[in-house]
């Protein structure tokens, strides 16, 4: 299997070098001798019958991920089921559409009435959402093609320090609010914009996105899947709904033996410890934490929307109409001379320069509202983050959380009670 | 046993070995190739074949010398070795990329052997110490949080960024308002306001224009001047002076010149109310840049252009506003003139894309009201006073229909014409005539319903020789219909039937115009064909410009003011 997975490696990393041939900087010349240029052809649409099947496949997909882990807890097949997944939703499907990206559709459908959601795009929401409710999170352990990628790479995972991993693990909140705020203004859809992986998968991209994928790779060798963990904002919603989830992944099929042969086996730091019996602070220090933690909450809120709320002008900017319009509005009064590559073009449309200047205005101003709600909501994930690491919770057993645990497979093995129930299931004897 | 576990041990460090060594010596490979690879990217990124110095000194040099064949000859070699380096260079670029993308696989491929055959048994470690651990990361979040939000601040703070507002008046220039005083109906009457005159009818009263006068002999020409830039505008006159627009390629402009002495008064170029505001690629080649002419209301010089522009200035030449209404999608280019009533000014903007009627502000530009329409015209505005109501009417290639000037409410209809539609509406005694090439000529009577609605119906259809160019002009009993190929057809009002037909030698773009009892129609020869209404053709005078001419002429009390194809005249005639 190690030698599978090598080879696979030297597969996925020859797109990179596949993918610089995509590169064309010039103009095609005019010949006078009359060479005739070949005409340039685009592909056909697709077929509507194929979205159905994409549908298909990702419920099936789902569906084995859930049995695999759950009830069969194999991790050889939900890491066949991975490369699967890799190979049809990441480089036959181009990664798109994916439900780490289907999160903006959404969000701009609820708020233009003009935009009308594929059905692809809500199922590839949607159905990863209720599999999570149920099962945890399948979608991770083998369906996701994002995911796949980096866990092809993980060959020597250290456990970063689990303050750092809880403080990176708050960036994906703030990348989901930033991605929501966008996609609902019209603004953008900045996760498909800055997926590192989909360059690769369309052996094609900017020069500047393979650096960033083949960095996240490389990392990921030593980081466990680090686009997961630490940048992926439908990971968020995934977490939020497998804390409820009716199953869960275990780390033992049976009652746990603390022997913690587990703990290491984890490369997503996913295993919880139970709590020590060493005696625990003074219950007054922790009372009074708790309750200045709640006192600063309203405060920390305002002040993160109070900020966010002026962001607007900043987030704006990301909107190339908007930039355009600024630097029109610039030239029109004078205060800048001469015109970009943008405003000429613009001019060239012919469409009414108030239009523009309208259209953008509005974006600004509901960036406004909306930078108030993301920056509420930013300061309400790191206080919720602080009150959670504030509240004393006692577990006496070792086992996957709920919300952090990728459902990977990998920590079944390090189990002795795993290798006694698989000795049962072959018939190779009694307990030890 | 002993000598089995011996071995293994051996294999064991061979592999080992192998694989370190093979990491290390691919890790190195991959460094290179990295640093190489990036290097050459960057190097590519900086370079411009296309744009190489020497090169393009030597093209310029090439410009003045164009039969230095050897100067030829260098420049495609220097121009081939450029391309040959830089596509050398991707194609390096692209090998680098493979390279790298191998020496990456075999690197991960030994580390991870080595990974594999280095691998103890896992062993619990100490135990942790989670309220310690919980601690460290309330400081973690609490630290990064406070940084977050500085971060936010100094975004706040630091950004250049700048609210976006509405411009006033719709994205125009805004530069000090005239005084302004609203002219009487008698102004608008004696003077020449508009394409086709007061109300762009193709009606002038109270004159007394010459009947002859000789171009080639220059008698009866009071002066002629040359028009800076070409354009098919015909003179707007206000008082003392006349409105010209011209324009090319490279640069669109208002003229004023001196309804007496024919001296270039001032010139206000298109950019000169405008930032920045850049043509399209090309003019319409029948229309050209300059096609539409003037308007006053002798407050105000508005001029609009085959770029989608509206500029607006002061009768001294002082640029008061512009607005950019779209580029034109118009096969045969811009055409329609502007007309100015009671404060607005009317904008017929027909074209294939997003055709509409617009009515601005004089004074200012704004935005009054705006009117979707539904085709491709390249005819202009006039305006109807019916029943004590302002209406402008307007004639496209489906059909002819009034718009109320206040509101832009549609008023009437009536889809009778078809073609691609040149020639503006014409109305006498409340009737309205429309015509086009390969359509129709109709006779549309205004009504007034019982509650004051504004209606109309078509009094009659008329079939043949139709004008392509030329609008028509009536008198209340006949309707007169000046075709690109010679014919005159003159029509009774009531019934559309046939009074006469006359054929001329040379066909007509320019609109014939009623002077009192007469009509002036000036062929493309320059020829200007003089005769009397009435029920038969009768000519009074037949007088050359000696100038190839496609425009429509302006009359101002005895003078008549023509825009041949390079200059403009001021006819007084002979006696």
């Amino acid at each position: 299997m190690r030698f599978g997975k090598i080879i696979f490696i030297v597969l996925l990393l020859s797109c990179i070098g596949i993918s610089v041939f995509a590169v064309d900087r010039f103009p095609r010349p005019e010949f006078d001798s009359g060479h005739v240029l070949p005409k340039i052809t685009t592909p056909g649409a697709r077929a509507d019958v194929m979205g159905y099947v994409d549908i298909a496949l990702l419920i099936v997909a789902l569906a084995l991920a859930s049995y695999l882990s759950l009830k069969a807890r194999s991790r050889r097949g939900l890491r066949l089921l991975g490369i699967f997944s890799l190979l049809y939703f990441g480089f036959f499907r181009k990664g798109c559409i994916c439900s780490v990206g289907a999160v903006q559709n959404i969000m701009l459908a609820l708020f233009d009435s003009h935009y009308a959601i594929p059905l692809g795009g809500l199922a590839f929401f949607v159905l990863p959402l209720v599999f999570a409710l149920f099962f945890g999170r399948a979608f991770c352990a083998g369906v996701c093609p994002l995911g796949a990628i980096q866990d092809v790479v993980v060959l020597k995972p250290i456990r970063i320090p689990r303050p750092l991993g809880l403080l990176l693990g708050t960036i994906p909140y703030v990348y989901l609010g930033v991605a929501v705020l966008f996609a609902a203004t019209g603004v953008g859809f900045i996760i498909c914009r800055f997926d590192p992986f989909v360059a690769f998968f369309r052996f094609g991209g900017s020069f500047a996105m393979l650096v960033f994928g083949g960095l996240l790779l490389a990392a990921g060798i030593f980081v466990a899947r680090p686009y997961c963990r630490f940048l992926c904002p439908y990971g968020v919603l995934l977490g939020w709904l497998s804390r409820f989830s009716k199953f869960s992944v275990t780390t033992t099929p049976d009652d746990c033996i603390q022997c913690r042969l587990c703990e290491n086996a984890c490369p997503f730091d996913a295993i919880d410890e139970p709590t020590p019996e060493t005696a625990p602070e003074p219950r007054a220090k922790g009372i009074r934490r708790l309750a200045i933690t709640l006192m600063v909450m309203p405060i920390c809120i305002l002040l993160g929307g109070w900020i966010g709320g002026r962001l607007n002008l900043p987030l704006s900017y990301y909107d190339l109409r908007v930039q355009t319009a600024a630097r029109i509005q610039q030239e029109e009064e004078g205060t800048a001379t001469g015109q970009t590559f943008e405003t000429e073009h613009f001019r060239n449309t012919g469409e009414l320069t108030n239009n523009l200047l309208r259209e953008s205005a509005d974006r600004q101003n509901k960036l406004q509202l909306g930078g108030w709600i993301l920056g509420g909501f930013i300061g309400l994930v790191f206080c919720s983050r602080f009150l959670g690491l504030s509240v004393r919770r006692t577990s006496k057993d070792y086992g996957p959380n709920s919300a952090t645990c990728l459902s990977c497979g990998r920590c079944f093995l390090s189990c002795p009670k795993e290798h006694e129930r698989l000795k049962k299931l072959r018939g190779g004897g009694g307990a030890s | 046993m002993t000598r089995d576990a011996n071995q293994n041990s051996d294999m064991h460090r061979f592999l080992a070995l192998s694989a370190s060594g093979v990491a290390g010596v691919s890790g190195l490979f991959v460094l290179i190739t990295l640093v190489l690879t990036v290097a050459t990217h960057v190097w590519l990124q900086r370079i411009d074949p296309l744009n190489n110095a020497l090169l393009v000194d030597m093209q310029a040099r090439f410009a003045n010398d164009s039969g230095n064949e050897q100067l030829k000859d260098d420049i495609r070699r220097l121009d081939l070795i450029v391309r040959k380096e830089f596509f050398e260079g991707q194609a390096q670029v692209n090998s680098g990329g493979m390279l790298l993308a191998v020496g990456v696989a075999v690197f991960i491929a030994a580390l991870g052997l080595l990974i594999q055959l280095r691998r103890k048994a896992p062993l619990p470690g100490p135990r942790g110490e989670p309220d310690a651990v919980n601690a460290r990361a309330r400081l973690f979040t609490m630290t990064g949080g406070v940084i977050l939000l500085l971060l936010g601040a100094a975004a706040v703070f630091l950004s250049n960024a700048r609210k976006v507002r509405e411009l006033e008046s719709g994205g125009m220039v805004v530069d000090q308002r005239v005084p302004y005083e609203l002219p009487s109906r008698e102004e608008i009457f004696r003077n020449w306001p508009a394409f086709r005159g007061p109300h762009a009818n193709g009606r002038a009263a109270d004159r007394d224009p010459p009947l002859y006068w000789s171009g080639p002999e220059n008698k009866g020409i009071l002066w002629k001047v040359k028009v800076p830039r070409k354009g098919h505008s015909s003179p707007v006159i206000w008082g003392a002076r006349i409105f010209l627009t011209g324009g090319d390629d490279e640069m669109r402009e208002v003229y004023c010149f001196s309804a007496e002495t024919g001296a270039l008064l001032w010139t206000v170029p298109e950019k000169a109310a405008l930032t920045a505001l850049r043509a399209p690629e090309e003019a319409g080649e029948e229309a050209g840049w300059a096609a539409p002419s003037c308007a006053t209301d002798g407050n105000v010089v508005v001029a609009t252009f085959g770029t989608g522009n509206v500029v607006a200035m002061s009768m001294e030449g002082k640029p008061l506003w512009a607005k950019h209404i779209g580029i034109p999608d118009n096969h045969y280019g811009h055409s329609s003139s502007l007309i100015i009533y009671d404060k607005i000014v009317l904008v017929q903007f027909d074209d294939r894309k997003d055709p509409r009627l617009l009515a601005l502000d004089v004074q200012t530009g704004e935005l009054l009201w705006e009117e979707v329409r539904d085709t491709i015209s390249w005819s202009s505005p006039i305006i109807i006073e019916h029943e004590g109501k302002a209406q402008v009417v307007l004639t496209d290639s489906e059909s002819v229909a009034a718009y109320s000037v206040e509101s832009g409410e549609e008023l009437w209809r009536e889809d009778c014409m078809s073609g691609e539609m040149g020639p503006s509406a014409a109305y006498a005694n409340g009737i309205v005539f429309a015509c086009n090439d390969n359509a129709v000529a109709v006779g549309i009577k205004l009504t007034t319903g019982e509650d004051g609605t504004v209606g109309a119906e078509i009094l009659w259809v008329w079939e043949e020789d139709l004008p392509d160019t030329a609008s028509p002009v009536a008198t209340d009993k006949y309707v007169y219909l000046a075709h690109s190929s010679g014919y005159m057809t003159c029509l009774d009002v009531k019934d559309g039937k046939e009074a006469w037909i006359k054929e001329f030698p040379d066909g007509f773009y320019g609109s014939p115009v009623l002077v009192n009892d007469r009509i002036y129609a000036l062929d493309l020869d320059g020829v200007m064909q003089i005769f009397s209404t009435g029920e038969s053709f009768k000519s009074l005078g037949e007088s050359p410009l000696g100038e190839a001419c496609q425009t429509t002429p302006a009359f101002i009390n005895d003078r008549i003011y023509i825009r041949g194809e390079m200059h403009l005249y001021c006819i007084v005639g002979t006696k």
